[in-house]
């Protein structure tokens, strides 16, 4: 017996949907393209299942959910799961809050800024996110340079040496780049 | 990477300088921006409307702006509004006071918009059995949850980024 879920949890919990996802065997041509469904790939959430009976929205949605949460540059992948969490508890929704928390877990391997009743808990600031992530702007490509640990292509093009950069450190002296 | 639409309706009604530094943030997230536009259009005016309109979807999106205090927006949608070719009870829809009148099928649109688009944390099953009760497809339930979905988020960025403006 299943109970449903009133208190924000860091588990996720089975979600099952209150309107009838489409079944895949009876979907579109444009459904099925909009689900991404291969032969090799069939397996599909009950969650996209419900959006493909809007297959126009689904199919822009998505893409642009996914550069939200995971394109290059400004905040960091953790960051920008702390936001959803936010979000997901002004909102009150037990199960989006699970998921983001859940994967800003995973993400920082640290579960105390989700627990908020916890007696060692931190209080998420944005002072410490700035701090964590030391240049914000744009079009600094540091945050790719740190992750690969590459020379820089712009100093590169101005002729300087083969650069490494500290993760404090911007080669190009931004000063949003300065913080850390 | 894409450059910024000279019609890209939420930098318009954000009122974003052609230079300057929050359109040079907005720059580094063309891609954003076009993604944004191409869900409007979907959530707006999709080639498949279902049991939807486009003339509906309009009227309920000036509502949420209405609701929302953004009468800029609200002028927008009032546009689209003329530009289905609307009639006159669903024209009253894009008015908050205006509740459906005794048509069960518009009243409960009008209720679920509001109760979304103003207390989303208030939801429960019943609203959906609601909806269903005013025979309104599964289908035309997730059809309007999106373009309340959209609004939301639509609005939400016209707000930061006006905020952006007026801090940068």
């Amino acid at each position: 017996m299943s109970t449903i879920i009133h208190e924000f949890t860091t588990s996720i919990p089975t979600w099952r949907p209150r309107v009838q996802p489409i079944k895949l065997d009876e979907a579109t041509p444009e459904q099925l393209d909009a689900l991404k469904v291969t032969p090799s790939n069939t397996k599909v959430s009950d969650y996209v299942l419900v959006l493909a009976n809007d297959v126009e929205t689904l199919k822009v949605r998505t893409p642009l959910f996914n550069a939200i949460m995971y394109n290059r540059g400004g905040m960091g992948r953790a960051e920008r799961e702390l936001s959803a969490v936010g979000a997901s508890v002004v909102n009150r929704c037990v199960y989006c809050a699970a998921v983001h928390a859940s994967r800003y877990n995973q993400l920082t391997k640290d579960e105390q800024v989700m627990e908020p009743s916890s007696p060692t808990a931190r209080r998420p600031s944005l002072t410490n996110a700035r701090r964590r992530s030391s240049c914000l702007r744009q079009s600094c490509p540091k945050r790719r340079a740190r992750r690969q640990k590459k020379t820089c292509r712009r100093c590169a093009m101005r002729g300087s040496r083969t650069t490494r950069f500290s993760i404090s450190f911007c080669p190009h002296r931004c000063s949003a780049g300065q913080t850390g | 990477m894409s450059d910024l639409s000279p019609n890209d309706i939420v930098i318009t009604q954000a009122g974003i300088d052609a230079s300057g530094s929050v359109r040079e943030a907005l720059e580094g997230r063309a891609d954003i921006m076009a993604m944004t536009q191409a869900t409007h259009d979907a959530a707006l005016k999709p080639g498949d409307a279902g049991g939807l309109s486009h003339g509906e979807r309009a009227a309920l999106a000036a509502r949420v702006a209405r609701l929302n205090e953004d009468e800029a927006l609200a002028a927008h949608y009032m546009a689209l509004l003329e530009e289905a070719g609307a009639d006159e009870a669903v024209s009253s829809m894009a008015d908050p006071a205006h509740d459906g009148e005794g048509n069960a099928r518009r009243a409960a649109l009008l209720a679920y918009t509001d109760l979304v688009s103003a207390h989303p944390r208030d939801t429960a099953p019943e609203d959906i059995e609601a909806l269903r009760s005013a025979g309104i497809s599964d289908a035309d339930i997730v059809r309007l949850s999106e373009l309340n979905a959209f609004l939301a988020y639509q609005i939400r960025v016209i707000a930061g980024l006006k905020l952006m403006k007026a801090t940068a």
